[in-house]
């Protein structure tokens, strides 16, 4: 046994029935299963199973947003560990307190949540702020329904939305220009970023404007824009990850994709002033990281795979739209948020599809 | 043949080798009198003398009498002890020897209702899967099949294969296709389905049947569960215009055919069974011969039936497990040896597992082709959580159903909804339960509902019945009274 497997056989008394603190057993329990595989065994046929787990399921989105994120603290320095930090202990906090009343074991869903939420942020927003959105994102968006599995809605971006809502200037106004050099600028200038990067615009809202960002900035992730969500590259090498791994849905990334492509080209062909070039729009701000990370949460989305190409073509046409004829020059937060919404009712149609075809064979 | 999406073959160790060993026979074989669901009445009384292959138990099912035959010769007690089951027959052996029953009659000369006949009484007409009675096909003749299929090909981890079969019993087997035709309507098809066409197994069944016109050879993914008869029924519709909806199919695994050949040119009864063993907990993966009856701890290396191993009966996917007391059954064809889980792993999810391999690529296994799942117990492995809709029960769905779907109806015991959307096409092939990455019990939720289905329609005729039987006392009683005021 190794030193925290006795560290926790030691403690483990103190959690159980009659101990101290048998009330914060879910914590003690959370733990104990982090580190040390489940044994439970299968009572019913098969009596082996696979080794997939949730716990393998989600680690290896959390592995895919690893380049992201190492990409995000290269341009926007150490703060971004710190907004990571509070997301985790903010949003953990309300978890363990519903695990606590509940009495229900403490779900690994919510270790993506709060990996992903200080990722869709601006880099320049303050701390309370991120502590305010996953609080509310987790509460609102995930508790409230039941818990990791029940849920509607992408606790992330309802998060992110009460906090675009309720805070509109300080989320579209904490653009940071990409750090370049002087990390000891950035370090010195913590809890904050650096006053002289504080920026305007993002590359969509230079765009609306008539500048246009080098593709390859685009590409390479140095331009203003929410923390994990400008570096396309790394979005894609996660994206690589994750379809190879068949963990995120391929028929929801093509879908939202080619819809986005398509509608682009076509509206860009007969509006070339309000609509971008889709070379460009797919390139800028988070709609590729939505449609790979954010849009392929499966409890949120349809529960039919064949749903999922719809559903994909819905964000993607939804982001386009909103992008090019709205007062908003983001989209995609609200695309995957409506996606959410229509997610049902494609199930719905799917399955009525397949009881036609149950109806012939039984 | 055409298979749809779904199925799934896992790299399990413990593949049992083409060996074929024979387990020695027992002083006391034991013959339990449930069979397929049917329960079996004894014919013989305590400590009575009986020859080999005479009858033991008898039981009356789709307009006929089939019977468990004396796998070997001995006395009999009687054991009922097991509240719990239907009890069994012991058989306290006095010979060996093994001998033929009837005599024999060619092909051309039986007719199929002495064959119908002699497979009942050779306790071999269970085997056969009608796809009009969902299990052996009527036994007074109202059905004859237009297809008969026999299956070479056992996926499920890990069942005696057909190949092995042929290669111990090739004459039988031949002699058992010569005389399937007689069961068959006039221009009836025989298919027999491989994995491998160009197989030196395959080349050679393609001699032995060559000139039979009504024998089709087709190949079929080795893909769990193909072997299935609903599988394989509905990959037969889909791929053959011909085979109407209509038309009755009936499907036998080669065991069946090689004793269907025992039993017509010999006259010998089912007696023995070859028993695939294998697993990640067996020492020594082969294949056994073994009386119907011998128990399974004799096919077991020694120390193999102990506390740290669980023992199936049947493959990975739906065996069950068995307790020593067991004996081999007359369908049996499995037995799985699985270890229990030692002890917790550290860190085991994070690990890139060149040791597990899994229905999801997501395992460092994949880059080799060699590895297999090592590390297969009967653990879980891993925690139970709400269903997050992953969709990897819907992939791997032989049926086509939304399992993840039957599973949010069920749960909320919408189970109307839940029929409608195909509860009742369930195969119960374990699948879905298998790669569920939360844990889910689908299979047992499934199996559990279906058994309530059909207990509620049953429950419905039997009110509607006896509606009917109260409107016509009362329409009776009514004309009566309307005579006796005339």
């Amino acid at each position: 046994m190794n030193p925290i497997g006795n560290l926790l056989k030691r403690f483990k008394p103190l959690f159980d029935q009659g101990g101290g603190l048998r009330p914060l057993w879910p914590i003690f329990q959370a733990a104990d299963n982090f580190f040390f595989s489940h044994v439970e065994e299968a009572e019913h046929a098969p009596f082996g199973r696979d080794p997939i787990d949730i716990k393998r399921y989600m680690s290896l989105v959390i592995v895919a947003l690893l380049p992201s994120f190492l990409a995000a603290l290269y341009f926007f320095g150490p703060r971004v560990l710190l907004m990571l930090a509070v997301s985790y202990a903010a949003g953990g906090l309300v978890e363990v307190l519903f695990a606590l009343v509940r009495k229900e074991e403490i779900n690994e869903g919510f270790l993506i949540t709060g990996f992903i939420f200080p990722l869709i942020l601006p880099p320049g927003i303050p701390l309370w702020m991120v502590a305010v959105g996953v609080v509310f994102g987790v509460l609102v968006g995930k508790e409230v329904f039941g818990g990791t599995g029940r849920n509607l809605f992408n606790p992330a971006l309802v998060g992110r939305c009460f906090l675009l809502l309720g805070y509109p200037a300080a989320l579209s106004k904490s653009w940071v220009v990409p750090q370049s050099g002087d990390w000891l600028l950035w370090w010195r200038a913590l809890p904050d970023v650096p006053a002289d990067a504080v920026t305007g615009a993002t590359p969509l809202m230079l765009a609306k404007q008539g500048t246009h960002t080098p593709l390859w900035d685009l590409f390479i992730g140095h331009t203003a824009g929410c923390i994990g969500e400008t570096s396309i590259l790394m979005t894609l090498i996660g994206a690589l990850f994750l379809i190879t791994m068949r963990v995120a849905s391929l028929r929801t990334i093509l879908g939202s994709v080619l819809s986005f492509l398509l509608l682009g080209t076509i509206l860009h062909w007969i509006a070339p002033t309000r609509v971008n070039p889709p070379s460009f729009n797919l390139l800028s701000g988070g709609f590729l990281f939505g449609a790979v990370f954010m849009a392929t949460d499966p409890v949120t989305g349809p529960v039919t795979g064949a749903a999922r190409w719809f559903y994909g073509v819905i964000i993607g046409g939804a982001t386009l739209l909103i992008r090019s004829f709205s007062g908003y020059v983001e989209g995609v937060m609200f695309a995957i948020l409506l996606g959410n919404i229509c997610a049902p009712l494609l199930d719905e149609i799917v399955i009525r599809i397949h009881v036609r075809r149950y109806a012939r064979e039984i | 043949m055409k298979f749809g999406r779904g199925g799934f073959l896992p790299r399990v160790p413990g593949r049992p080798s083409r060996h074929v060993d024979a387990a020695p026979l027992p002083e006391r074989l034991v013959v339990e009198l449930r069979r397929d669901g049917l329960t079996y009445v004894p014919a013989v009384r305590d400590s009575e003398r009986v020859a080999f292959g005479a009858p033991l138990a008898w039981a009356e099912a789709n307009g006929g009498r089939v019977a468990l035959p004396a796998p070997a010769a001995g006395t009999v007690t009687i054991d009922s002890s097991d509240t719990g089951s239907a009890g069994s027959v012991v058989l306290n052996v006095t010979s060996h020897d093994i001998h033929p029953l009837g005599t024999p009659c060619t092909p051309e000369r039986t007719t199929a209702e002495a064959m119908r006949q002699a497979l009942a009484e050779a306790g071999i007409w269970p085997l056969i899967w009608s796809s009009r009675t969902g299990a052996m096909p009527a036994l007074d003749g109202s059905e004859t099949p237009n297809r008969i299929l026999v299956n070479f090909v056992a996926a499920e981890p890990f069942r005696a294969r057909g190949k092995v079969i042929w290669g111990e019993y090739g004459q039988n087997v031949t002699a058992g296709l010569r005389y399937l035709p007689r069961l068959l309507t006039e221009y009836g098809i025989i298919n027999l389905t491989l994995t491998e066409l160009d197989h030196p197994v395959a080349q050679r069944i393609r001699q032995e049947t060559a000139g039979h016109a009504w024998i089709h050879i087709e190949s079929v993914p080795v893909r769990y569960p193909v072997e299935h008869p609903r599988v394989l029924c509905q990959a037969l519709r889909q791929s053959d215009p011909r085979f109407q909806r209509e038309d009755v199919l009936w499907i036998l695994d080669v065991q069946a055919v090689q004793a269907i050949g025992g039993c017509m040119t010999d006259g010998i009864p089912l007696h023995e069974r070859v028993i695939a063993v294998g697993g990640p907990g067996a020492s020594n993966p082969r294949h056994v011969r073994a009386r119907i009856g011998t128990g399974i701890d004799r096919l077991l290396e020694r120390g193999e039936l102990t506390e740290t191993k669980r023992v199936l009966r049947g493959g990975l996917f739906r065996g069950r497990p068995v307790d020593a007391a067991a004996a081999v059954g007359y369908d049996d064809d499995a037995v799985f040896v699985l270890p229990r889980p030692e002890g917790r792993e550290f860190l085991g999810f994070a690990k890139p597992g060149f040791d597990r391999t899994s229905f999801l690529p997501c395992f460092a296994s994949q880059l080799t082709t060699a590895a297999a799942d090592r590390r297969l117990t009967t653990s879980l492995r891993g925690e139970r959580r709400p269903c997050i809709a992953c969709g990897l029960c819907e992939d791997a769905c032989p049926m086509g159903l939304l399992p993840q779907v039957l599973h949010r109806y069920l749960y909320r015991d919408a189970i109307d909804e839940a029929e409608r959307t195909g509860l009742p096409l369930c195969i119960g092939c374990g699948l879905c339960s298998y790669v569920c990455p939360s844990k889910l019990e689908l299979r047992k939720q499934f199996s559990e509902a279906q058994v309530r289905l059909r207990e509620e329609r049953e429950q419905a005729a039997a009110a509607e019945a006896a509606h009917k039987r109260q409107e016509e006392a009362f329409l009776r009683e009514k004309e009566h009274s309307e005579d006796w005021r005339k």
